[in-house]
Protein backbone atom coordinates (compact mmCIF):
# COMPACT_ATOMS: atom_id res chain seq x y z
CA UNK A 1 0.00 0.00 0.00
CA UNK A 2 2.80 2.41 0.90
CA UNK A 3 4.50 1.49 -2.34
CA UNK A 4 1.39 2.21 -4.35
CA UNK A 5 0.90 5.55 -2.63
CA UNK A 6 4.51 6.50 -3.35
CA UNK A 7 4.12 5.49 -7.00
CA UNK A 8 0.92 7.55 -7.10
CA UNK A 9 2.86 10.50 -5.68
CA UNK A 10 5.50 10.00 -8.37
CA UNK A 11 2.89 9.89 -11.12
CA UNK A 12 1.11 12.88 -9.62
CA UNK A 13 4.36 14.83 -9.58
CA UNK A 14 4.78 14.13 -13.26
CA UNK A 15 1.20 14.99 -14.11
CA UNK A 16 1.25 18.21 -12.11
CA UNK A 17 4.54 19.22 -13.72
CA UNK A 18 3.18 18.46 -17.18
CA UNK A 19 0.08 20.58 -16.58
CA UNK A 20 1.46 23.51 -14.60
CA UNK A 21 5.00 24.09 -15.88
CA UNK A 22 5.26 26.35 -18.90
CA UNK A 23 8.85 25.47 -19.78
CA UNK A 24 8.94 22.87 -22.56
CA UNK A 25 11.99 21.07 -21.18
CA UNK A 26 10.26 20.84 -17.80
CA UNK A 27 7.35 19.22 -19.60
CA UNK A 28 9.75 16.65 -21.04
CA UNK A 29 11.04 15.98 -17.49
CA UNK A 30 7.45 15.45 -16.39
CA UNK A 31 6.83 12.95 -19.19
CA UNK A 32 9.94 11.02 -18.19
CA UNK A 33 8.82 10.96 -14.54
CA UNK A 34 5.35 9.69 -15.45
CA UNK A 35 6.94 7.01 -17.61
CA UNK A 36 9.16 5.80 -14.80
CA UNK A 37 6.23 5.83 -12.35
CA UNK A 38 4.32 3.43 -14.61
CA UNK A 39 7.38 1.21 -15.03
CA UNK A 40 7.94 1.04 -11.26
CA UNK A 41 4.25 0.28 -10.65
CA UNK A 42 4.18 -2.64 -13.08
CA UNK A 43 7.46 -4.17 -11.90
CA UNK A 44 6.57 -3.90 -8.21
CA UNK A 45 3.08 -5.32 -8.70
CA UNK A 46 4.41 -8.20 -10.77
CA UNK A 47 7.02 -8.90 -8.08
CA UNK A 48 4.32 -9.37 -5.45
CA UNK A 49 3.69 -13.02 -6.35
CA UNK A 50 7.23 -14.35 -6.08
CA UNK A 51 10.74 -13.81 -4.85
CA UNK A 52 13.09 -15.08 -7.57
CA UNK A 53 14.15 -13.54 -10.86
CA UNK A 54 12.49 -15.32 -13.80
CA UNK A 55 15.52 -17.37 -14.83
CA UNK A 56 14.96 -21.12 -15.11
CA UNK A 57 17.40 -23.47 -13.46
CA UNK A 58 17.45 -24.85 -9.95
CA UNK A 59 14.42 -26.30 -8.29
CA UNK A 60 11.88 -24.89 -5.88
CA UNK A 61 12.02 -21.32 -7.10
CA UNK A 62 9.04 -19.03 -6.80
CA UNK A 63 9.33 -16.70 -9.77
CA UNK A 64 8.03 -13.18 -10.04
CA UNK A 65 5.71 -12.56 -12.98
CA UNK A 66 7.90 -12.12 -16.09
CA UNK A 67 5.18 -10.59 -18.27
CA UNK A 68 5.19 -7.05 -16.82
CA UNK A 69 8.98 -7.11 -16.94
CA UNK A 70 8.95 -7.95 -20.64
CA UNK A 71 6.46 -5.16 -21.30
CA UNK A 72 8.29 -2.55 -19.23
CA UNK A 73 11.59 -3.35 -20.91
CA UNK A 74 10.30 -2.04 -24.21
CA UNK A 75 8.47 0.78 -22.44
CA UNK A 76 11.74 2.15 -21.05
CA UNK A 77 13.48 2.11 -24.42
CA UNK A 78 10.50 3.64 -26.20
CA UNK A 79 10.26 6.21 -23.39
CA UNK A 80 13.76 7.51 -23.95
CA UNK A 81 13.03 7.87 -27.66
CA UNK A 82 9.85 9.79 -26.86
CA UNK A 83 11.92 12.10 -24.64
CA UNK A 84 14.39 12.56 -27.46
CA UNK A 85 11.62 13.43 -29.92
CA UNK A 86 9.99 15.83 -27.47
CA UNK A 87 13.28 17.59 -26.80
CA UNK A 88 14.22 17.93 -30.45
CA UNK A 89 10.78 19.43 -31.10
CA UNK A 90 11.32 21.83 -28.18
CA UNK A 91 14.73 22.72 -29.61
CA UNK A 92 13.18 23.41 -32.99
CA UNK A 93 10.58 25.69 -31.39
CA UNK A 94 13.30 27.46 -29.41
CA UNK A 95 15.30 28.07 -32.57
CA UNK A 96 12.25 29.60 -34.21
CA UNK A 97 10.76 31.62 -31.36
CA UNK A 98 13.72 32.16 -29.04
CA UNK A 99 11.85 30.98 -25.96
CA UNK A 100 10.84 27.73 -24.26
CA UNK A 101 7.74 29.26 -22.63
CA UNK A 102 4.70 27.54 -24.12
CA UNK A 103 2.36 30.48 -23.48
CA UNK A 104 4.79 32.88 -25.12
CA UNK A 105 5.10 30.57 -28.12
CA UNK A 106 1.34 30.29 -28.41
CA UNK A 107 0.97 34.07 -28.30
CA UNK A 108 3.57 34.55 -31.01
CA UNK A 109 1.96 31.95 -33.23
CA UNK A 110 -1.27 33.93 -32.85
CA UNK A 111 0.50 37.14 -33.89
CA UNK A 112 2.17 35.69 -36.96
CA UNK B 1 14.00 -0.95 1.77
CA UNK B 2 12.12 -0.50 -1.51
CA UNK B 3 9.80 2.01 0.15
CA UNK B 4 12.74 4.11 1.38
CA UNK B 5 14.35 4.19 -2.08
CA UNK B 6 10.99 4.99 -3.64
CA UNK B 7 10.57 7.92 -1.24
CA UNK B 8 13.94 9.33 -2.35
CA UNK B 9 12.89 8.86 -5.98
CA UNK B 10 9.71 10.88 -5.34
CA UNK B 11 11.67 13.63 -3.58
CA UNK B 12 14.23 13.86 -6.36
CA UNK B 13 11.48 13.99 -8.98
CA UNK B 14 9.74 16.84 -7.18
CA UNK B 15 13.06 18.66 -7.05
CA UNK B 16 13.57 18.04 -10.77
CA UNK B 17 10.20 19.60 -11.54
CA UNK B 18 10.69 22.60 -9.23
CA UNK B 19 14.37 23.42 -9.79
CA UNK B 20 14.95 26.74 -11.54
CA UNK B 21 18.25 25.53 -12.94
CA UNK B 22 17.36 22.90 -15.55
CA UNK B 23 20.78 21.29 -15.28
CA UNK B 24 20.12 20.53 -11.60
CA UNK B 25 16.88 18.95 -12.72
CA UNK B 26 18.74 16.64 -15.12
CA UNK B 27 21.06 15.50 -12.36
CA UNK B 28 18.05 14.81 -10.11
CA UNK B 29 16.42 12.84 -12.93
CA UNK B 30 19.47 10.65 -13.43
CA UNK B 31 19.57 10.07 -9.66
CA UNK B 32 15.98 8.86 -9.85
CA UNK B 33 16.93 6.54 -12.72
CA UNK B 34 19.81 4.95 -10.85
CA UNK B 35 17.64 4.51 -7.76
CA UNK B 36 14.84 3.04 -9.91
CA UNK B 37 17.35 0.55 -11.28
CA UNK B 38 18.18 -0.55 -7.74
CA UNK B 39 14.46 -0.89 -6.99
CA UNK B 40 14.09 -3.13 -10.05
CA UNK B 41 17.02 -5.22 -8.91
CA UNK B 42 15.50 -5.63 -5.44
CA UNK B 43 12.18 -6.57 -7.06
CA UNK B 44 13.93 -9.44 -8.92
CA UNK B 45 13.79 -7.75 -12.30
CA UNK B 46 17.44 -7.77 -13.45
CA UNK B 47 16.55 -7.27 -17.11
CA UNK B 48 14.65 -4.09 -16.41
CA UNK B 49 17.40 -2.95 -14.04
CA UNK B 50 20.11 -3.21 -16.72
CA UNK B 51 17.99 -1.29 -19.20
CA UNK B 52 17.01 1.44 -16.75
CA UNK B 53 20.60 1.92 -15.58
CA UNK B 54 21.97 2.23 -19.11
CA UNK B 55 19.11 4.41 -20.37
CA UNK B 56 18.57 6.62 -17.35
CA UNK B 57 22.10 7.27 -16.25
CA UNK B 58 23.62 7.46 -19.71
CA UNK B 59 21.47 8.07 -22.75
CA UNK B 60 18.60 10.20 -21.51
CA UNK B 61 21.01 12.39 -19.53
CA UNK B 62 22.98 13.07 -22.71
CA UNK B 63 19.80 13.94 -24.61
CA UNK B 64 18.54 16.29 -21.87
CA UNK B 65 21.93 17.99 -21.49
CA UNK B 66 22.09 18.45 -25.27
CA UNK B 67 18.69 20.13 -25.23
CA UNK B 68 19.64 22.43 -22.35
CA UNK B 69 22.99 23.37 -23.86
CA UNK B 70 21.32 24.32 -27.10
CA UNK B 71 18.47 26.29 -25.57
CA UNK B 72 18.63 27.91 -22.15
CA UNK B 73 19.56 26.73 -18.73
CA UNK B 74 17.13 28.52 -16.45
CA UNK B 75 13.39 28.04 -16.21
CA UNK B 76 12.16 31.63 -16.32
CA UNK B 77 8.53 30.91 -15.56
CA UNK C 1 1.57 44.87 -25.42
CA UNK C 2 2.07 41.17 -24.94
CA UNK C 3 4.01 41.56 -21.67
CA UNK C 4 1.32 43.50 -19.83
CA UNK C 5 -0.90 40.45 -19.75
CA UNK C 6 1.12 38.95 -16.93
CA UNK C 7 2.19 42.18 -15.22
CA UNK C 8 -1.14 43.69 -14.23
CA UNK C 9 -4.16 42.06 -12.74
CA UNK C 10 -6.92 43.35 -14.95
CA UNK C 11 -10.42 41.89 -14.64
CA UNK C 12 -9.81 39.75 -17.71
CA UNK C 13 -6.63 38.32 -16.23
CA UNK C 14 -8.29 37.69 -12.88
CA UNK C 15 -11.11 35.84 -14.60
CA UNK C 16 -8.53 33.83 -16.52
CA UNK C 17 -6.76 32.90 -13.31
CA UNK C 18 -10.02 31.82 -11.69
CA UNK C 19 -10.84 29.79 -14.75
CA UNK C 20 -7.47 28.06 -14.78
CA UNK C 21 -7.77 27.30 -11.06
CA UNK C 22 -11.16 25.69 -11.67
CA UNK C 23 -9.79 23.75 -14.63
CA UNK C 24 -6.88 22.57 -12.54
CA UNK C 25 -9.18 21.40 -9.77
CA UNK C 26 -11.34 19.55 -12.28
CA UNK C 27 -8.31 17.92 -13.88
CA UNK C 28 -6.92 16.89 -10.49
CA UNK C 29 -10.18 15.27 -9.38
CA UNK C 30 -10.48 13.52 -12.73
CA UNK C 31 -6.94 12.17 -12.42
CA UNK C 32 -7.68 11.05 -8.86
CA UNK C 33 -10.85 9.30 -9.99
CA UNK C 34 -8.83 7.38 -12.56
CA UNK C 35 -5.85 6.61 -10.34
CA UNK C 36 -7.52 5.89 -7.00
CA UNK C 37 -8.89 2.48 -8.05
CA UNK C 38 -5.36 1.46 -9.03
CA UNK C 39 -4.05 2.31 -5.58
CA UNK C 40 -6.97 0.94 -3.59
CA UNK C 41 -7.43 -2.25 -5.60
CA UNK C 42 -7.30 -5.36 -3.42
CA UNK C 43 -7.30 -7.82 -6.32
CA UNK C 44 -4.28 -10.10 -6.09
CA UNK C 45 -1.93 -10.23 -9.04
CA UNK C 46 -2.90 -13.32 -11.08
CA UNK C 47 -0.42 -16.19 -10.99
CA UNK C 48 -1.84 -18.25 -13.86
CA UNK C 49 0.29 -16.69 -16.60
CA UNK C 50 3.46 -16.96 -14.51
CA UNK C 51 2.78 -20.64 -13.78
CA UNK C 52 2.07 -21.47 -17.42
CA UNK C 53 5.18 -19.75 -18.68
CA UNK C 54 7.39 -21.21 -15.96
CA UNK C 55 6.15 -24.68 -16.87
CA UNK C 56 6.07 -24.43 -20.68
CA UNK C 57 8.39 -21.54 -21.53
CA UNK C 58 11.52 -23.56 -22.01
CA UNK C 59 9.84 -26.26 -24.09
CA UNK C 60 8.09 -23.67 -26.26
CA UNK C 61 10.95 -21.25 -26.92
CA UNK C 62 14.20 -22.83 -25.70
CA UNK C 63 15.10 -19.79 -23.62
CA UNK C 64 15.73 -20.14 -19.89
CA UNK C 65 15.38 -16.40 -19.35
CA UNK C 66 11.61 -16.16 -19.21
CA UNK C 67 11.58 -12.44 -20.00
CA UNK C 68 13.34 -13.15 -23.31
CA UNK C 69 11.02 -16.10 -23.87
CA UNK C 70 8.06 -13.73 -23.63
CA UNK C 71 9.15 -10.76 -25.65
CA UNK C 72 10.94 -12.68 -28.38
CA UNK C 73 8.98 -15.91 -28.30
CA UNK C 74 5.39 -15.52 -27.24
CA UNK C 75 5.07 -11.85 -28.11
CA UNK C 76 7.57 -11.39 -30.95
CA UNK C 77 5.11 -9.44 -33.11
CA UNK C 78 4.50 -7.04 -30.26
CA UNK C 79 8.24 -6.52 -30.08
CA UNK C 80 8.30 -5.88 -33.83
CA UNK C 81 5.70 -3.17 -33.28
CA UNK C 82 7.78 -1.63 -30.49
CA UNK C 83 10.79 -1.68 -32.79
CA UNK C 84 8.83 0.21 -35.42
CA UNK C 85 7.72 2.80 -32.84
CA UNK C 86 11.36 3.15 -31.86
CA UNK C 87 12.43 3.53 -35.49
CA UNK C 88 9.85 6.22 -36.17
CA UNK C 89 10.67 8.22 -33.01
CA UNK C 90 14.41 8.03 -33.67
CA UNK C 91 14.02 8.85 -37.35
CA UNK C 92 11.96 11.90 -36.42
CA UNK C 93 14.51 13.08 -33.88
CA UNK C 94 17.47 12.50 -36.19
CA UNK C 95 15.73 14.30 -39.04
CA UNK C 96 14.92 17.28 -36.80
CA UNK C 97 18.47 17.47 -35.44
CA UNK C 98 19.99 17.16 -38.90
CA UNK C 99 17.67 19.58 -40.67
CA UNK C 100 17.85 22.40 -38.14
CA UNK C 101 20.17 25.04 -39.54
CA UNK C 102 23.56 25.43 -37.86
CA UNK C 103 23.73 26.98 -34.44
CA UNK C 104 25.02 30.52 -34.55
CA UNK C 105 26.11 30.46 -30.91
CA UNK C 106 28.15 27.29 -31.18
CA UNK C 107 30.97 27.18 -33.66
CA UNK C 108 31.53 23.66 -34.99
CA UNK C 109 35.30 23.97 -35.18
CA UNK C 110 36.35 25.72 -32.03
CA UNK C 111 33.26 26.43 -30.00
CA UNK C 112 31.94 24.76 -26.86
CA UNK C 113 30.77 21.85 -28.97
CA UNK C 114 34.40 20.89 -29.44
CA UNK C 115 36.74 19.25 -27.02
CA UNK C 116 37.58 22.32 -24.98
CA UNK C 117 34.13 23.21 -23.83
CA UNK C 118 33.28 23.97 -20.22
CA UNK C 119 33.04 20.84 -18.16
CA UNK C 120 35.66 19.08 -20.21
CA UNK C 121 38.11 17.62 -17.71
CA UNK C 122 41.03 15.24 -17.67
CA UNK C 123 38.85 12.70 -15.90
CA UNK C 124 36.60 12.41 -18.94
CA UNK C 125 39.71 12.33 -21.13
CA UNK C 126 41.22 9.40 -19.29
CA UNK C 127 38.11 7.42 -18.48
CA UNK C 128 35.93 7.67 -21.59
CA UNK C 129 38.35 6.18 -24.09
CA UNK C 130 39.51 3.39 -21.84
CA UNK C 131 36.05 2.45 -20.63
CA UNK C 132 34.56 2.24 -24.11
CA UNK C 133 35.92 -1.21 -25.11
CA UNK C 134 34.87 -2.67 -21.76
CA UNK C 135 31.36 -1.28 -22.06
CA UNK C 136 31.09 -2.50 -25.67
CA UNK C 137 32.24 -5.98 -24.64
CA UNK C 138 29.75 -6.07 -21.78
CA UNK C 139 26.97 -4.87 -24.10
CA UNK C 140 27.80 -7.59 -26.62
CA UNK C 141 27.72 -10.21 -23.88
CA UNK C 142 24.40 -8.95 -22.55
CA UNK C 143 23.01 -8.96 -26.08
CA UNK C 144 24.21 -12.45 -27.07
CA UNK C 145 23.36 -14.28 -23.87
CA UNK C 146 19.91 -12.83 -23.39
CA UNK C 147 18.31 -16.26 -23.69
CA UNK C 148 20.03 -17.74 -20.62
CA UNK C 149 20.93 -14.81 -18.40
CA UNK C 150 19.50 -11.36 -17.70
CA UNK C 151 19.84 -9.43 -20.91
CA UNK C 152 18.74 -9.43 -24.50
CA UNK C 153 18.31 -7.14 -27.43
CA UNK C 154 16.93 -4.04 -25.76
CA UNK C 155 19.19 -4.28 -22.71
CA UNK C 156 22.33 -5.05 -24.69
CA UNK C 157 21.43 -2.43 -27.27
CA UNK C 158 21.33 0.43 -24.80
CA UNK C 159 24.60 -0.72 -23.20
CA UNK C 160 26.20 -0.86 -26.67
CA UNK C 161 24.91 2.64 -27.33
CA UNK C 162 26.59 3.84 -24.12
CA UNK C 163 29.85 2.30 -25.33
CA UNK C 164 29.62 4.06 -28.69
CA UNK C 165 28.93 7.33 -26.85
CA UNK C 166 32.05 6.79 -24.76
CA UNK C 167 33.99 6.44 -28.01
CA UNK C 168 32.40 9.63 -29.33
CA UNK C 169 33.34 11.51 -26.16
CA UNK C 170 36.81 10.00 -26.27
CA UNK C 171 37.17 11.05 -29.89
CA UNK C 172 36.44 14.64 -29.05
CA UNK C 173 38.69 14.52 -26.03
CA UNK C 174 41.62 12.83 -27.73
CA UNK C 175 41.31 9.33 -26.22
CA UNK C 176 40.53 6.65 -28.75
CA UNK C 177 39.57 9.64 -30.72
CA UNK C 178 43.03 10.13 -32.09
CA UNK C 179 41.80 7.82 -34.81
CA UNK C 180 40.54 10.26 -37.39
CA UNK C 181 36.76 10.44 -37.80
CA UNK C 182 36.93 9.02 -41.31
CA UNK C 183 38.59 5.81 -40.13
CA UNK C 184 36.64 5.13 -37.00
CA UNK C 185 33.85 2.62 -37.41
CA UNK C 186 31.43 4.49 -35.21
CA UNK C 187 30.55 7.52 -37.30
CA UNK C 188 26.94 8.51 -38.02
CA UNK C 189 26.98 7.01 -41.50
CA UNK C 190 28.20 3.61 -40.33
CA UNK C 191 25.68 3.65 -37.50
CA UNK C 192 22.77 4.39 -39.81
CA UNK C 193 23.82 1.59 -42.18
CA UNK C 194 24.03 -0.83 -39.24
CA UNK C 195 20.61 0.28 -38.05
CA UNK C 196 19.05 -0.25 -41.47
CA UNK C 197 20.55 -3.72 -41.87
CA UNK C 198 19.55 -4.75 -38.35
CA UNK C 199 15.98 -3.55 -38.84
CA UNK C 200 15.74 -5.45 -42.13
CA UNK C 201 16.98 -8.55 -40.28
CA UNK C 202 14.32 -8.19 -37.59
CA UNK C 203 11.66 -7.72 -40.28
CA UNK C 204 12.85 -10.76 -42.19
CA UNK C 205 12.82 -12.85 -39.02
CA UNK C 206 9.21 -11.96 -38.34
CA UNK C 207 7.92 -13.55 -41.54
CA UNK C 208 6.04 -16.75 -40.78
CA UNK C 209 8.26 -19.77 -41.04
CA UNK C 210 11.53 -17.89 -40.99
CA UNK C 211 12.21 -18.88 -37.39
CA UNK C 212 11.64 -22.56 -38.10
CA UNK C 213 13.77 -22.26 -41.23
CA UNK C 214 16.60 -20.71 -39.22
CA UNK C 215 16.37 -23.45 -36.58
CA UNK C 216 16.50 -26.08 -39.33
CA UNK C 217 19.49 -24.35 -40.92
CA UNK C 218 21.36 -24.29 -37.61
CA UNK C 219 20.57 -27.95 -37.04
CA UNK C 220 21.71 -28.92 -40.54
CA UNK C 221 24.93 -26.89 -40.23
CA UNK C 222 25.63 -28.42 -36.85
CA UNK C 223 24.97 -31.93 -38.18
CA UNK C 224 27.23 -31.48 -41.20
CA UNK C 225 29.99 -30.09 -39.01
CA UNK C 226 29.60 -33.01 -36.64
CA UNK C 227 28.62 -30.76 -33.76
CA UNK C 228 25.53 -31.50 -31.75
CA UNK C 229 23.62 -28.25 -32.04
CA UNK C 230 20.86 -29.47 -29.79
CA UNK C 231 19.39 -26.67 -27.75
CA UNK C 232 21.03 -24.00 -29.87
CA UNK C 233 18.77 -24.84 -32.81
CA UNK C 234 15.59 -24.38 -30.79
CA UNK C 235 16.71 -21.06 -29.36
CA UNK C 236 18.34 -19.89 -32.62
CA UNK C 237 15.54 -17.53 -33.67
CA UNK C 238 15.64 -15.85 -30.24
CA UNK C 239 19.40 -15.33 -30.45
CA UNK C 240 19.05 -13.95 -33.98
CA UNK C 241 16.26 -11.59 -32.90
CA UNK C 242 18.35 -10.52 -29.91
CA UNK C 243 21.26 -9.63 -32.17
CA UNK C 244 19.01 -7.85 -34.64
CA UNK C 245 17.17 -5.82 -32.02
CA UNK C 246 20.37 -5.15 -30.07
CA UNK C 247 22.16 -3.73 -33.10
CA UNK C 248 19.05 -1.80 -34.14
CA UNK C 249 18.49 -0.21 -30.73
CA UNK C 250 22.20 0.32 -30.09
CA UNK C 251 23.01 1.95 -33.41
CA UNK C 252 19.80 3.96 -33.48
CA UNK C 253 20.14 5.50 -30.04
CA UNK C 254 23.90 5.93 -30.48
CA UNK C 255 23.34 7.66 -33.82
CA UNK C 256 21.04 10.21 -32.24
CA UNK C 257 23.39 10.82 -29.30
CA UNK C 258 26.50 11.06 -31.49
CA UNK C 259 24.74 13.61 -33.69
CA UNK C 260 23.70 15.56 -30.59
CA UNK C 261 27.25 15.48 -29.28
CA UNK C 262 28.31 17.14 -32.49
CA UNK C 263 30.31 14.22 -33.78
CA UNK C 264 28.89 14.52 -37.27
CA UNK C 265 31.94 15.97 -38.95
CA UNK C 266 32.14 13.10 -41.43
Amino acid sequence: MIRRLLVLALFGTGLAGLVTKRNLIKKAYALAIMNSAIVILFVLEGAAIGSDAPLLGGAGKLFVDPIPQALMLTAIVVGVCVSALALTLAYRLYRHFGTLDIDEIKRRIGHE
Amino acid sequence: MIEAILAIVVAASIYAILARDLLHGVIALSVTSVLSASIFFLASAPDVAITEAAVGAGLSTIIFVWAIRNTERTDRS
Amino acid sequence: MGDTQYGTDGPLVRRGKLLSAATGLAAASLALAVLAPVVMSDVDWPTAARDTIAADGYAATGATNLVSAIYLGYRAFDTLGETIVLLVALAGSVALVASTPGRPDLDRDGGPADSRGPGHTDIINVIAGKLAPIVLLFGTYVMLYGHTSPGGGFQGGVVLASGVIFIAIGRRAGGIGRISPSITAFGPRTLSVIEAIAFATVLALSFPGSGAALAGLIEATGASAGVAAKGVAAVGPIIALNIGIGLKVGSGVALLCVMMLGGDQE
